[in-house]
């Protein structure tokens, strides 16, 4: 016990002096990422696809690789483990700090795995890391794309869905036909490359829509779902309110299907353009609801992201 | 600019058959910004070709295009051949439209979003970074389907035809256009009724 417990005491104490060091958008190494998503993978593996959650909990929306936003939303939310936190996904891609965004999160995961749920986005994926950012940043900030493949690899394992105290269905899409009970969510394989279509898709892809029933969602996957749908799942599974994140809302956030499903987003002015509010909801230890809104970080002056002279396109 | 003029007559909604819309790499963003250097990248193309085929050899080792099989059937039909020069010219003298370029992109954007049919923008890779080339807004919020095709030039349905189709097939299919859903209009006589 002693060696294991020298062992644990000097790992401990790396994980905070890492957690410092991405505190100030440093990038770790890519031997301590390994050894940080193999740690993950250890604690992330044993949690369910709907895991449980308990109040009070703080829940956060799409962060998008804006590192000095989540740095904002730690500074308005408080920070971990003094308050416990919900993410629904979407750590990477389009920001300019995907790495230390994912990497910040994964080791607060890790060092207190209780007091933070981290959940898998549509973004969370192989195939859309390699167009959308996430991708080509491990290849300038490391060199290669080993980084990328251990983060990819470990995205596998994130969970797909949470409940808070059994009221609040956490996810970063919506619902899926192919799903009627939390158990149907609980039984399947989460463990592989996020699916074209298939429930695993739906829930990391779906919308609300003021329209009834399903329908073909306008992003290519996933449904809409209408308030029909989800008034009956929320029956079915006695729950009071779907919280999800996944679209862009001005205000932060935005009520649906009155009041039983809400978005949550929490990357203000997106893509540092979009010029939207970002926001948080705190739950209390009584299930009392409360919307944080908060705006960008100062800029600190972007790096330079290298663009091509402009192509011909008459 | 044909995809400017596929958004304008969809806005429209005159067309009462109109299924869906799909746009080729073109985004009222990277174009306004585009227009000033267009001037620039028009002059220095080649001008004058002695053949068709030095053309089409010169536009894809020298130009826009990287399939030389789509350059053969594409860039004959945007030459004529001039007697007293005694080469082929492009047909059409783009610089001289310059006083249209604008209104041919600006509110494309929103003109793109308000169209209530299933809607497909397609973005070439190779224009870095191409995540930033959309209707970010429009997209996060749902509103249409993005898809950046990688390894291509701004031509996408010529430099990589083959998944340029695929896309095309699964927009369909998903969005459930076609006979059993919309018919498509075609010729008036199916073709097995030739003699």
């Amino acid at each position: 016990m002693g060696a294991n417990s020298l062992s644990s005491a000097e790992s401990t104490l790396d994980l905070d002096e890492q957690i410092s060091q991405l505190m100030q958008c440093k990038p770790l190494s890519e031997h301590q990422v390994r050894v940080l998503c193999e740690k993950a993978k250890e604690i992330l593996m044993d949690e369910s696809n709907v895991q449980p959650v308990k109040s009070p909990v703080t829940i956060c929306g799409d962060i998008h690789g804006q590192f000095h936003d989540l740095a904002e939303l730690f500074r308005i939310g408080g920070k971990c483990p003094d308050t416990n936190y919900l993410f629904m996904g979407d750590y990477v891609d389009r920001g300019y700090y995907s790495v230390e965004t994912v990497t910040l999160l994964v080791s607060l995961k890790v060092r207190y795995p209780q007091r933070i749920t981290i959940l898998r986005g549509n973004h969370e994926s192989r195939q859309i890391t390699q167009v959308y950012g996430f991708y080509d940043e491990c290849l300038r900030k490391y060199g290669n794309a080993s980084v990328w493949k251990i983060f990819t690899d470990l995205f596998d394992f994130f969970p797909l869905t949470a409940l808070v105290e059994s009221e609040i269905f956490c996810l970063h899409g919506g619902l899926s036909p192919s799903i009627e009970t939390l158990d149907n969510i609980r039984n399947f394989d989460r463990v592989q490359e996020v699916p074209h279509e298939g429930p695993m898709c739906d829930l990391l892809w779906s919308d609300p829509d003021d329209r009834c029933g399903w329908g073909i969602s306008p992003r290519g996957a996933g449904y809409t779902f209408g308030q029909d749908i989800s008034e009956q799942f929320n029956h079915t599974n006695k729950l009071k309110l779907i919280a999800r994140a996944h679209q862009l809302v001005m205000d932060g956030f935005n009520w649906a299907h009155e009041q039983k499903v809400v978005t949550i987003f929490s990357a203000p002015n997106y893509c540092y353009r979009c010029g939207n509010m970002a926001s948080i909801l705190e739950v209390d230890d009584s299930m009392g609801h409360t919307f944080i809104q908060f705006d960008p970080a100062p800029r600190r002056g972007e790096p330079d992201v290298t663009r091509r002279t402009p192509d011909y396109f008459l | 600019m044909g995809g400017s003029i596929a958004v304008h007559v969809a806005a429209r909604r005159s067309l009462s058959t109109l299924a869906g819309l799909l746009v080729v790499d073109v985004v009222e963003g990277t174009a306004m910004t585009s227009l000033i250097h267009m001037q620039k990248i028009l002059s220095s193309r080649m001008q004058h070709f002695s053949s068709i085929e030095k053309a089409i050899e010169w536009s894809v080792r020298g130009g826009s295009l990287r399939n030389i099989d789509s350059a053969r059937v594409s860039i004959p039909a945007t030459l004529k051949y001039d007697d007293s020069k005694k080469c082929y010219l492009y047909r059409t003298e783009l610089e001289k439209t310059e006083q249209y370029w604008k209104g041919w992109y600006e509110g494309l954007s929103d003109k793109f979003l308000s169209c209530p049919v299933p809607k497909l923008l397609l973005l070439a890779g190779t224009r870095m970074p191409s995540w930033m080339c959309g209707h970010t807004i429009g997209q996060m919020q749902g509103k249409f389907q993005m898809a950046v095709v990688r390894h291509t030039g701004h031509a996408i349905q010529e430099d990589v035809p083959d998944e340029f189709a695929t896309l095309i097939v699964n927009f369909i299919s998903r969005n459930q256009i076609g006979p059993h859903e919309i018919e498509i209009p075609g010729p008036r006589k199916p073709a097995f009724s030739k003699p």
